[in-house]
C-alpha cells in the first residue's frame, strides 16, 4: 500500500510537472511569437558610419525590395532587355541624358542641354565631364552606340523613340525621328535610355558599366550587388557595397527591417508600415506617385460588351473605403489617370461616383436579374459570374480584388479571383479574363498623353471598338503630335473623359510610394516618378 | 495469479474514467459538428459582408473576436470556416483510411510481387519529407482545398496502408484462417468476414490520431495558399490573411489559430481515448508506468542479491 501510495504520488507529481512544463512551453512560444517578429528594431546598423567614412570600401548598406526579383523576369539589369532598366537607374549604375525632378519637369543629367531643330530633327549636347565607371569619357558617339543597341532589342524603346536617325559629332548628339515626336525628350527619361557603355561586354548580371555613383557587381533573380564608382563625375559614393535583396514577401521584408537586417527598404506593405510609425529608430519617406491601382475589362465578349454593365461595376466599387482602410490612407481615391497636382489631373475629370443602389438598377436595365433568389443576379439562365485577375508583387492589388468581390457580391455578381505570381503571368496568358488588374505609373513622363500609347498597346481595352473607340483613336492620334504642352495637356482631359463615358477603365487610387529608413540615413527618399533611389547622396549617420 | 480485489477496482475505476473520458470527447466532437453543420445558420454576421468602416476592430461587445482588414466579423468566419476545415479533414481521413486498408488488406493477404510493388511504392512516398511533398503537388495542382487533399492524402496513405498489411500477416497463418479457408471460403469473404473485423480496430485508432494531423496539414497548405481560395473562409487561409498584421492587430491571426489548437486538440484526445479503448495493448506508457518498471526491476535485484548474500 505504501509503495502503491508513493507510486500514484510520483504518478501525480510527474504528471503535475509534465503539465507545468507544457503550459510553460507554450507561454514561451506564445509570447515569442507575439514579440519575437517585434524585436531588435533597430539594434543593428549599417557597417561603419560617416565618422569613419575614411575608407569607404569598408561601409556596407542594405536595402530590401520587393520590385526586382526574378518571378518579375529582372534576373539582370541590362537596361535594355524589357524593364531591367528600371533596376539599372533605381540602384545607381545608370544614368540617362535627362531626368525628371521632384516638381515634374525635365532637367538635364548626363546631357547639358537640348534643342529642337525642326518637328524631326533634336540636337542634344553631351555633358563634358561625364565618364563610364570604366573611366571613359561619355561623348555623342558612345550614346550613339548605346542608343543603337537600346533599339535593336527594345521594341517599346523603338516604337516611343521613333528614332529614324543619329549622327555624332564630339559632344553633339543630333537625333532625327521617322515621325513627329514631340515628347522624345520625355522618352528619354524612361530608364531604358540610360547610357552605358556597349563597346565592352554588356552582361546584365555581372558587366554594366554605367555612369552612375555604384557599379554592378554581380545580380542574381533576388540579390543585385553595387559596388562604389570611385570615378564617379558627379560625387562622391559612401558606402564601398550596396546589397540590395528581394523579398518576394513583404512581411518577411518588414521582420528583416525590424531585426536589424536591412538600413532600409522600399514599398513595404501599407498594413506593416504604422509598425515603424511614431518610432524613433526609423523615418519613413513617402511621396504621392502616379502609381495607380486600376482594372480594365474584357469588352470584347461575355457581359462587359454592354457600357453599363461596365459603368455599373465601376460605380459599385468603393474607392475611398479601399484607399482608407486597406491602403491605410497612404493615397487618394482615383477618378481616372492621374493624381490631382497633374495639370490634367483628378480634378479635370468627373467619374462616376459610388453608388451601389445606382449600380443595381443599371444591371437591372440591362437585363441583370436575380430570378432565383440565389443571391445573385442572372440572364438568360446564365449566372453573372466572372474572373478577375490580379498578381501579388504589388501588395495591395490582391486585395483590392477581394474588396471588389465583396461589392460586387453584393449587387449580385459572382467573382472569381485568379491570383497569379506578378504581373509577367498576366502578360502571357490569353485573353480570357474579364477583368484584369493592373499596377501602373501612369504618369512615367510627366505627360498625359503616352499612357494611353502603352496602355491601349500592352495593357489593352480587350475588343473595344465601335463608333466610341474610332472616335478616342482619332482625338489620341492628334493629341500625340501636338507640341505645346498645354493643348497636350487638354488633350489628355478629353481622352480621359472618353474613357469614363465609355466606362472602360477604372482607376481606383494614386498611390504613396514609401521607404522606410533606419534613422539616420539619409539621401534616399521616393521620387514622385518612381525611378530614382539609390544615389551618391546616399549616407548613414 | 488472480488481480486482487483492490487490482479488480483500479481496473475497473480506470475503465470507467476512460469510458467517461470518450463521452465527454465525444459530446465535445459532437458539438464540433454541429457547429460545422449548422454554423451558416448560428453566425451573427455575414462572414462575407465586407464593411470597411469597421475594419480591425479589435475584440468588443459587437464583434467578440474582432473583425479582419475588410471589416468580416472574424466569430462569423471562424463557424462557418469550420465546415471547410473540419469537414474536409474528416472526408480526407475517410478516404485515406478506406483507399489505404483496401491496399494493406491486399498486400498482406495476397504476398508476391502485388505486395513487393506496393510496398516499394510507399517506400518511395514515405522517402519524401511529407509537407514539401504536399507542397509540391499542391502546387502543381494549382491549389484549391480539393488539390490540398489529394496532396495530403497521397502522404498519408502509405501509413494506413502498412498498418493494414502488418495486421493481416499477423492473422494471415492463426488456426480459423486456415479453418475457414478449409471450408470453402472465397477470399473476399474471407477478407470481408474474418480480417477486416479484426484489423479494424488499429486502423480506427490510426485514422483517429490522425484527424488532428489533418486538420494541421490542410489548415498548412492554406497558410501557404494552396488550399482554399477567398473569400472562402477557412482557418489556415484566415491566419495567413492576417500574417501581416500579427504586431498590429493580432486578433486576426490568434483567433483562427486558437481556433485550430482546440479543435486538434479535441480530435487528438478523442484518438487517445479511442485508442485506449480498442487497442489497449499500445496505450501510451506514462511516467507512472516507467516508476513502476524502475521499482520492479530494482526489487528484484533486491531480492537476487539477498538470495546471493
Amino acid at each position: 500500500m505504501v509503495l502503491k501510495a508513493i507510486e500514484m504520488g510520483e504518478k501525480v507529481m510527474g504528471k503535475t510537472w509534465t503539465k507545468v512544463f507544457a503550459v510553460a512551453a507554450c507561454l514561451a512560444l506564445g509570447v515569442s511569437v507575439l514579440t519575437g517578429c517585434g524585436g531588435g528594431s533597430g539594434s543593428q546598423t549599417a557597417s561603419g558610419s560617416s565618422a569613419d567614412a575614411a575608407n569607404v570600401d569598408d561601409r556596407v548598406f542594405n536595402y530590401g525590395v520587393t520590385a526586382y526579383s526574378g518571378a518579375q523576369a529582372n534576373g539582370g539589369i541590362d537596361p535594355h532587355m524589357s524593364y531591367a532598366g528600371w533596376s539599372t537607374v533605381r540602384y545607381g549604375v545608370g544614368e540617362c541624358l535627362v531626368k525628371i525632378s521632384q516638381e515634374g519637369t525635365i532637367e538635364p543629367w548626363v546631357a547639358e542641354n537640348w534643342t529642337i531643330v525642326d518637328d524631326n530633327t533634336w540636337e542634344i549636347n553631351i555633358k563634358d565631364n561625364v565618364t563610364f565607371s570604366n573611366g571613359k569619357k561619355v561623348d555623342a558617339a558612345a550614346v550613339k552606340a548605346c542608343f543603337e543597341r537600346l533599339l535593336a532589342n527594345n521594341e517599346r524603346a523603338a516604337s516611343g523613340l521613333k528614332i529614324a536617325s543619329m549622327e555624332a559629332d564630339g559632344q553633339k548628339l543630333t537625333v532625327r525621328t521617322s515621325e513627329k515626336n514631340p515628347i522624345l525628350i520625355n522618352w528619354l527619361t524612361d530608364p531604358f535610355a540610360c547610357i552605358i557603355d556597349v563597346t565592352e561586354e554588356v552582361n546584365g548580371n555581372s558587366h554594366i558599366i554605367g555612369t552612375g555613383p555604384y557599379l554592378l557587381d554581380s545580380a542574381t533573380t533576388d540579390k543585385v550587388v553595387v559596388k562604389a564608382n570611385h570615378a564617379y563625375w558627379n560625387g562622391t559614393p559612401k558606402f564601398g557595397t550596396v546589397n540590395i535583396q528581394c523579398f518576394l514577401d513583404g512581411d518577411t521584408m518588414a521582420m528583416a527591417m525590424q531585426n536589424g537586417e536591412l538600413d532600409a527598404c522600399a514599398n513595404l506593405g501599407y498594413s506593416t508600415l504604422p509598425l515603424f510609425e511614431n518610432n524613433s529608430s526609423y523615418t519613413i519617406h513617402s511621396t504621392a506617385t502616379s502609381r495607380s491601382y486600376m482594372f480594365t475589362f474584357n469588352t470584347q465578349s461575355g457581359p462587359f460588351s454592354d457600357a453599363n454593365v461596365r459603368k455599373a461595376v465601376t460605380m459599385a466599387i468603393n474607392k475611398e473605403g479601399f484607399v482608407n482602410t486597406l491602403m491605410h490612407g497612404f493615397g487618394q481615391a482615383a477618378q481616372l489617370c492621374y493624381p490631382a497636382s497633374y495639370e490634367f489631373g483628378d480634378s479635370k475629370v468627373t467619374g462616376p461616383a459610388y453608388d451601389q443602389a445606382q449600380a443595381k438598377q443599371l444591371l437591372a436595365d440591362a437585363g441583370w436579374t436575380d430570378t432565383d433568389g440565389d443571391g445573385y443576379l442572372d440572364k438568360n439562365g446564365e449566372i453573372f459570374e466572372i474572373s478577375w485577375v490580379t498578381y501579388r508583387n504589388r501588395i495591395e492589388l490582391p486585395l483590392l480584388a477581394e474588396s471588389a468581390q465583396a461589392s460586387l457580391r453584393e449587387i449580385g455578381i459572382k467573382v472569381n479571383i485568379d491570383d497569379r505570381e506578378s504581373n509577367n503571368v498576366i502578360e502571357d496568358v490569353p485573353k480570357d479574363f474579364d477583368i484584369s488588374s493592373w499596377a501602373l505609373v501612369t504618369a512615367p513622363y510627366t505627360d498625359g498623353i503616352t499612357f494611353f500609347n502603352e496602355f491601349l498597346t500592352n495593357y489593352g481595352i480587350h475588343g473595344w471598338s465601335g463608333a466610341e473607340h474610332d472616335a478616342f483613336m482619332e482625338l489620341y492620334n492628334t493629341a500625340a503630335q501636338e507640341t505645346d504642352s498645354a493643348k497636350r495637356a487638354q488633350y489628355s482631359v478629353q481622352l480621359q473623359q472618353m474613357l469614363i463615358d465609355n466606362s472602360v477603365l477604372c482607376v481606383v487610387s494614386h498611390n504613396t510610394m514609401n521607404i522606410v529608413t533606419k534613422s539616420g540615413v539619409t539621401g534616399l527618399a521616393p521620387h514622385p516618378s518612381d525611378y530614382y533611389e539609390i544615389t551618391a547622396d546616399l549616407d548613414m549617420a | 495469479m488472480a488481480d486482487t480485489s483492490l487490482q479488480l477496482k483500479h481496473k475497473k475505476l480506470k475503465k470507467d474514467r476512460t469510458v467517461l473520458k470518450l463521452g465527454v470527447f465525444l459530446a465535445l466532437t459532437a458539438g464540433l459538428l454541429f457547429i460545422a453543420c449548422f454554423g451558416q445558420y448560428l453566425v451573427p454576421y455575414d462572414p462575407y459582408g465586407q464593411d470597411l468602416s469597421n475594419a480591425l476592430a479589435p475584440p468588443c461587445a459587437d464583434h467578440w473576436l474582432g473583425t479582419d482588414r475588410y471589416g468580416r466579423d472574424l466569430l462569423s468566419r471562424i463557424i462557418v470556416g469550420a465546415q471547410t476545415t473540419v469537414f474536409s479533414a474528416l472526408a480526407l481521413v475517410v478516404g485515406i483510411t478506406l483507399a489505404g486498408t483496401v491496399i494493406g488488406v491486399i498486400c498482406g493477404y495476397f504476398g508476391g510481387w502485388v505486395d513487393s510493388l506496393i510496398m516499394r511504392i510507399s517506400d518511395i512516398f514515405l522517402a519524401f519529407p511529407e509537407m514539401v511533398f504536399a507542397i509540391s503537388i499542391a502546387g502543381v495542382l494549382n491549389g484549391g482545398i480539393w488539390s490540398a487533399a489529394i496532396a495530403v492524402g497521397l502522404i498519408a496513405w502509405p501509413r494506413y496502408a502498412r498498418v493494414a498489411r502488418s495486421q493481416v500477416l499477423a492473422m494471415k497463418n492463426h488456426q480459423y484462417m486456415n479453418a475457414a479457408k478449409l471450408t470453402g471460403a472465397r477470399w473476399y469473404k474471407v477478407i470481408l468476414k474474418h480480417i477486416l473485423p479484426n484489423i479494424m480496430g488499429p486502423v480506427i485508432v490510426t485514422a483517429a490520431l490522425d484527424i488532428g494531423a489533418m486538420i494541421m496539414n490542410l489548415a498548412g497548405l492554406s497558410y501557404l495558399g494552396l488550399g482554399v481560395v477567398p473569400p472562402t473562409p477557412e482557418w489556415g487561409s484566415m491566419m495567413s490573411e492576417g500574417r501581416s498584421m500579427l504586431q498590429t492587430s493580432p486578433w486576426i491571426v490568434l483567433a483562427p489559430g486558437m481556433a485550430i489548437f482546440v479543435t486538434v486538440v479535441i480530435f487528438n484526445l478523442l484518438g487517445d481515448t479511442v485508442r485506449d479503448i480498442l487497442d489497449p495493448k499500445q496505450t501510451r506508457r506514462t511516467a507512472g508506468d516507467s516508476v513502476r518498471r524502475m521499482k520492479r526491476r530494482l526489487s528484484g535485484r533486491n531480492r537476487r542479491e539477498k538470495t546471493t548474500v
